[in-house]
């Protein structure tokens, strides 16, 4: 038998249903990769082995007894550290929130508790999520499993490293203009944006309250549509959670014939997206046809207004949403002498700075009109657009990325970075379920993602759709 | 110079919900600090507001009785600015689309009938209390009042003096304890108001800079701190200078405004609608639901009262400031037309029975049954034993004899027993009459009814029998 850290989650979960392994086996698998790859790699800011070992033992012996257990039960799961985990350290990423312990569980964590799942700890990221390569990281920065002197990609970097080097089997991690997409793609695993309104956001730490979602991210899209049976369920302490009757049981013998794929002609046909990429994903596309899908080449010159709609709508809601962070009640407050100022001068790092100040800016009486009002209109105009393409279309495909993960502090001018975004916010100003999948390697070896989106509340047949062409392009994502 | 002043106020009302706005906990005064308090309502990272749709509903109920436009499709907004009492560094309140806009009141300004607009009702969300005094180098914060709901209503510059805002505040208190959205405990803080004043020269048409006040925790001070900002702004004006937009803060100690900030330092509050809330739809069929449970409104009773029932002013203010007896009297009216008995009665007397009763008590009255004296003793012990008006009379005694037969045979029998006093009557001791009289009474046991004893009682003598 292969190592257990090596298996996939669903894997793990029938070897335990069977009785083959027991949870701690599994555990101390996990436990002893993380022991050997987390000095290199900074996947997690806090683990919470101790309580996880616990709480393997505790299933082992209920399992034992032959009580009912859910399929996921005593498979561990790691969280991003944007999620409220109560009685465990939850920093954000941000020196802001060093020391700050949350009193009660987000609803998504409350879910993977009750389906008994063991948490082994809280996943690296960038600061307040804000970043896409997992550089931004108060607590240092995540490496890439494949290629330690590449980036993970961001913001939700440490579950998707933790994925990839076999330091967990599953994770959560967040999105709110590409940060589950883009670090799965870096990292060569798959993660989902759901559906916004479909997972409650409570207790999820916000960065922009419109767009943020809470994801799940695995090696393939089986694990993912498990741990999304666990995690999509409606909260009525979350007003933008609705209440929908998601059906994952059937995730097999999806077929794409007939299906229609809508391929953006702005990105594919520029100079945005790298050739690398755009060979494996143009690939991929083939493989689709191949297997009976049509796709067809639409124009959606927004593609690139969504940038700015995200940038100016984020940073916004930012300003406001991190203004409460004042070291008075909670987190980061060094001495008496400490004035509110002074600590936010100092908690903050630059890449959160930035956008409060620009946020702050957006928001002013005097710029509302020109910025916020405007970004709001468009985005409602994209939403228009994108119902009509999907009256026609079931799915629409991109690369996940225009490039492949890159150097560590490999300069880029801001600008650049936020490029990096365009083909993931338009899912994330629209709301839309988008998933990003490995669909082979570039030249240098590094994974290139290809991204799925499908219309509002079908995330389900989302995942259908990608199980089916993940079996097709059979790309080999084996724990580095 | 003459100068005329335009007023316009800006009321706050917390209302009487079960919970806190945008949380479960309880919405209550006078509990121990940060009882009442949960992740959301002290805005702990990650926590999220629902929206408590009894204060939507109350929301929209003061609406209605203002006569307000609903809005259809509102929402609140987010008002940024940091304040140690405001854990989340903004408050959800609503800017751009307030849930009630153009409505009026009516008040009454030296027996002229006025309408003050109504701007807008927006929502908004209390702060928490900052206690300054218990210790000298620390400030605490006590969190119960965090997310405790509280409606806005804000006029249009119409009120034109004293009198007229006075008249406002007081009928907008009233009409909210009517419809039953607030206590409006004015000493807990239920009750607040900013003031808006303006001079301007009399006749003129343009309203002069607008002065605002912040901080008046009841109306007593809101009508001085008015008195003392139009009279500062006359002499200003009356001396050449100019009058500033600014904001000025009322010292209630010193009953004086001083300078909070100029209109250029004012904060920019960086408005935009709350992601965590989406759009609120107020369909019309809640919308006329809501309008069936309001009841006929203090304005409208002044009026019924003093017109249609011929009221006093302050016999109809009287009973109107105390709905439950408003209301009793709108139920005795249906069933009787002595008015002003009735009004009389609710006022001096009132007690808990059923109108249907009180009214065979003020009926009884009328007959000469019994005598007005004894009307309130009479519903102390309907009250008191829950029992009919004339099982009352019986419990107490005071059935009264009206029955002039009887009254002649009592008479005739104590006058047989007393000739001498008959004698002395008709010799010209007229008080000897006093005595029969009283000897009649003491044979029914005072329930004769004494001006048809008085009568009769002559009558019967002067006929000489």
């Amino acid at each position: 038998m292969k190592e257990l850290y090596k298996c996939k989650g669903f894997e793990l979960a029938s070897l335990l249903k069977k009785k083959e392994v027991s949870s701690k086996e599994i555990l101390q698998s996990f436990i002893n990769q993380i022991e050997k790859k987390e000095k290199f790699l900074s996947s997690y800011i806090t683990l919470d082995l101790e309580n996880a070992l616990k709480k393997a033992e505790e299933l082992d012996i209920k399992r034992i007894k032959g009580e009912d257990l859910s399929f996921l039960a005593g498979i561990p799961v790691a969280v991003k550290d944007n999620i409220s985990t109560k009685g465990l350290l939850t920093t954000c990423g941000s020196k802001m929130l060093c020391n700050y312990i949350p009193v009660y569980d987000a609803f998504a964590v409350k879910c993977l508790k009750e389906s008994e799942m063991i948490i082994l700890g809280k996943t690296n990221m960038d600061e307040f999520a804000m970043g896409s390569t997992g550089e931004n990281s108060y607590f240092g920065v995540t490496k890439n499993p494949r290629d330690i002197k590449k980036v993970a990609g961001g913001s939700s970097s440490g579950s998707a490293a933790a994925i990839l080097s076999g330091e967990a089997p599953f994770s959560l991690g967040t999105d709110t203009g590409g940060s589950i997409r883009l670090p799965a793609s870096y990292c060569g695993i798959v993660g989902l944006k759901p559906t916004y309104g479909a997972v409650s956001r409570n207790g999820l730490i916000p960065f922009a309250s419109g767009y943020d979602v809470i994801g799940p991210m695995g090696r393939c899209v089986k694990d993912v549509s498990l741990l999304s049976q666990i995690i999509y369920k409606y909260d009525n302490k979350d007003m933008t959670c609705k209440n929908f009757n998601f059906d994952f049981s059937n995730l097999e013998n999806y077929s794409l014939k007939g299906k229609k794929i809508a391929v953006i002609k702005e990105l594919f046909n520029s100079n945005i997206i790298s050739s690398d990429v755009l060979e494996k994903v143009n690939k991929a596309l083939k493989i689709i046809e191949n297997m009976g899908g049509i796709i067809e080449e639409i124009s959606l010159p927004e593609i690139k207004d969504a940038l700015w709609v995200y940038y100016i709508i984020s940073s916004a809601q930012a300003s406001s949403n991190l203004s409460k962070y004042d070291g008075i009640r909670f987190g980061f407050h060094p001495d008496e002498d400490s004035d509110i100022e002074k600590i936010r001068t100092n908690a903050f790092g630059t890449e959160v700075k930035r956008r409060i100040i620009l946020g702050t800016y957006i928001l002013s009486s005097s710029q509302y009109e020109k910025y916020y009002q405007r970004a709001v209109n468009m985005q409602n105009q994209l939403i228009e657009k994108l119902d009509k393409i999907f009256d026609k279309f079931d799915f629409i495909i991109t690369p996940t990325s225009p490039r492949t993960a890159h150097e560590i502090s490999e300069k880029v001018n801001n600008k650049n970075i936020y490029d990096e975004d365009i083909c993931t916010v338009f899912a994330s100003v629209t709301g839309i379920p988008s998933i990003s999948l490995p669909c082979g390697v570039d030249s240098s070896d590094m994974p290139v993602g290809i991204e799925i989106s499908s219309k509002k509340f079908s995330d389900h047949i989302l995942l259908k759709m990608a199980n089916a062409l993940e079996k097709e392009i059979g790309f080999d994502n084996d724990i580095v | 110079m003459e100068y005329d002043i335009r007023i316009g106020l800006e009321v706050h009302c917390e209302l009487n919900t079960k919970s806190k706005m945008f949380c479960s906990c309880k919405n209550s005064f006078g509990d121990s600090p940060n009882e009442n308090c949960c992740p959301v309502c002290t805005g702990l990272p990650g926590a999220l507001p629902s929206l408590n749709k009894e204060a939507v509903k109350k929301a929209i109920k003061t609406g209605l009785a203002l006569n307000c436009q609903i809005n259809n499709n509102t929402y609140l907004d987010r008002k940024n600015y940091f304040y140690p009492d405001l854990p989340k560094a903004y408050q959800i309140s609503q800017f751009y689309e307030p849930i009630c806009q153009n409505g009026y009141l009516e008040i009454l300004d030296n027996d002229i009938i006025k309408k003050i607009r109504i701007k807008e009702i927006h929502f908004e969300e209390d702060a928490g209390k900052l206690i300054h005094d218990r210790y000298d180098d620390l400030t605490l914060i006590d969190y119960n009042r965090c997310g405790v709901p509280l409606i806005e209503i804000v006029t249009m510059p119409d009120i034109e003096n004293i009198n007229q805002a006075k008249e406002f505040l007081d009928g907008i208190k009233l009409l909210l304890k009517y419809i039953g959205v607030s206590e409006c405990k004015m000493e807990q803080g239920m009750l607040r108001c900013d003031v808006n004043v303006s001079v301007m020269e009399k006749g003129s048409e343009t309203l002069g800079n607008r002065l605002e006040m912040k901080n008046i925790n009841s109306f007593s001070a809101a009508i001085k701190a008015i008195e003392y900002e139009a009279k500062r702004q006359i002499e200003e004006l009356r001396k050449g200078n100019k009058i500033i937009s600014q904001t000025r803060k009322w010292d209630s100690i010193n009953e004086k405004s001083v300078l909070m900030r100029d209109k250029e330092e004012s904060a920019d509050y960086r408005f935009f609608k709350e992601p965590d809330i989406p759009f609120i739809e107020i369909d019309d069929k809640i919308i006329s639901e809501i309008k069936r449970e309001i009841p006929i409104l203090p304005f409208e009773r002044f009026l019924t009262y003093t017109k249609k029932y011929n009221l006093s002013k302050d016999d109809a203010m009287t009973l109107i400031r105390d709905k439950e007896k408003s209301d009793f009297f709108d139920k005795c009216v249906l069933i009787n037309n002595n008015y002003k008995i009735i009004s009389n009665k609710i006022i001096n007397d009132f007690a808990k029975i059923s109108p249907e009763e009180f009214c065979r008590v003020i009926d009884f009255v009328n007959e000469g049954r019994i005598s007005n004296s004894s009307v309130g003793k009479i519903f102390q012990e309907m009250e008191k034993n829950n029992i009919s008006a004339s099982d009352a009379l019986d419990n107490l005694g005071l059935n009264q004899i009206n029955d002039e037969n009887y009254i002649e045979e009592i008479i005739k029998t104590v006058l047989e027993e007393n000739e001498k006093a008959v004698e002395d009557f008709k010799n010209g001791k007229k008080n000897a009459v006093g005595f029969l009289i009283g000897q009649c009474m003491i044979k029914s046991k005072g329930k004769l009814n004494p001006q048809i004893l008085n009568s009769m009682i002559y009558k019967i003598i002067e006929k000489g029998e």
